[in-house]
């Protein structure tokens, strides 16, 4: 496919970047797990720096109180699948971009098959139950994993990355939260979603040119407090997922 | 008093404090958050058990999952 660079002159300009970076961008395959209010500024970011294949899994349909925050859809969307509306607008803000849905629940049957077509997958989910599944099936297809997730004014980010024997989703929570905790649901503001989700867009974008990423390290942003601490995540000996390696 | 290194800050604490003191007095509800303990993670039944010493370091992170 000809594609005019005209629309990525101003990351062209980066060293980082320029037009072999760019090339780059367009050949990755990128899967976002979950369109909701961190997915769809993840989506948006990635579509708009031309990544050339996005993935792009949820069963969701679109329901009011989305959308404080899940700014890919809007009013009239409502009850209608989100992983479709999401596709048409991502392919219309940039026909770049090919977006390949998969409106299904991951699951363990499912979900290798889908991660093996992808160079790095983003989970994007809302629940830990998901993130457990993701991180670990992530861990056995060898592929990169960008996790970010939010609760309140708070965020976390990490990048995982199976083939450097790095730490994982379940080094930093190896006692699975209770049912207590997970049944219940939080406060979420829309602009701290939207913090995290285009970290993990531009740490997805960093990884696939090579450049510095989150590893073995975690963020815990709090936008109440206006701080971020960055702190180590060492691989622990008894981890179930990554201690093999 | 005793200094404890508290998710990167150093804290004075008074002796025998232990982890579920510490928390309740910070008003951190033990089942939202994972505690390690000189990087040894600590079950929720027994942060009562756990007494803070001098030069302890604790990492207290909030279970954060939502999307
Ligand atoms: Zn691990």
């Amino acid at each position: 496919m000809q594609i005019s660079l005209e629309r990525y002159k101003r990351q062209l300009l980066l060293e980082n970047i320029g037009k072999c970076g760019q090339q780059k961008l367009f050949n990755a395959k990128v899967l976002v797990c979950g369109a909701g209010g961190l997915g769809g500024p993840a989506l948006t970011y990635l579509a708009a720096a031309g990544i050339g294949n996005i993935g792009l899994c949820d069963f969701d349909v679109v329901e009011p109180s989305n959308l404080n925050r899940q700014i890919l859809y809007n009013h009239v969307d409502i009850e209608k699948q989100k992983a479709y509306i999401a596709k048409e607008r991502l392919e219309n803000f940039n026909p770049d971009v090919k977006v390949k849905v998969y409106p299904e629940k991951l699951t363990e049957k499912n979900i290798s098959d889908i991660f093996k077509n992808y160079d790095v997958v983003i989970d994007a989910v809302d629940n830990f139950q998901s993130r457990y599944l993701i991180n670990a099936a992530a861990y056995k297809s060898f592929v990169p994993l960008v996790c970010g997730a939010v609760c309140e004014f708070e965020g976390i980010l990490t990048v995982i990355v199976p083939k450097e024997n790095t730490s994982c989703f379940q080094c930093i929570y190896p006692l699975k939260p209770s049912s207590e905790l997970t049944s219940k649901t939080f406060g979420i503001l829309g602009a701290t979603a939207g913090i995290i989700g285009s970290m993990q867009a531009l740490e997805s974008i960093k990884f696939i040119l090579g450049l510095h990423c989150l590893k073995n390290k975690l963020l815990v942003f709090n936008g109440i407090e206006n701080t971020y601490r960055i702190k180590d995540v060492l691989k622990r000996k008894d981890c179930p997922i990554c201690r093999q390696g | 008093m005793v200094t404890v290194k508290v998710n990167g800050e150093n804290k004075q604490l008074e002796d025998k404090t232990n982890i579920a003191d510490f928390l309740k007095s910070n008003n951190i509800d033990p089942i939202g958050v994972t505690i390690e303990h000189n990087l040894e993670i600590v079950n929720p039944e027994n942060i009562a058990k756990v007494t803070l010493k001098d030069g302890d370091i604790l990492e207290i992170l909030r279970f954060v999952g939502g999307g």
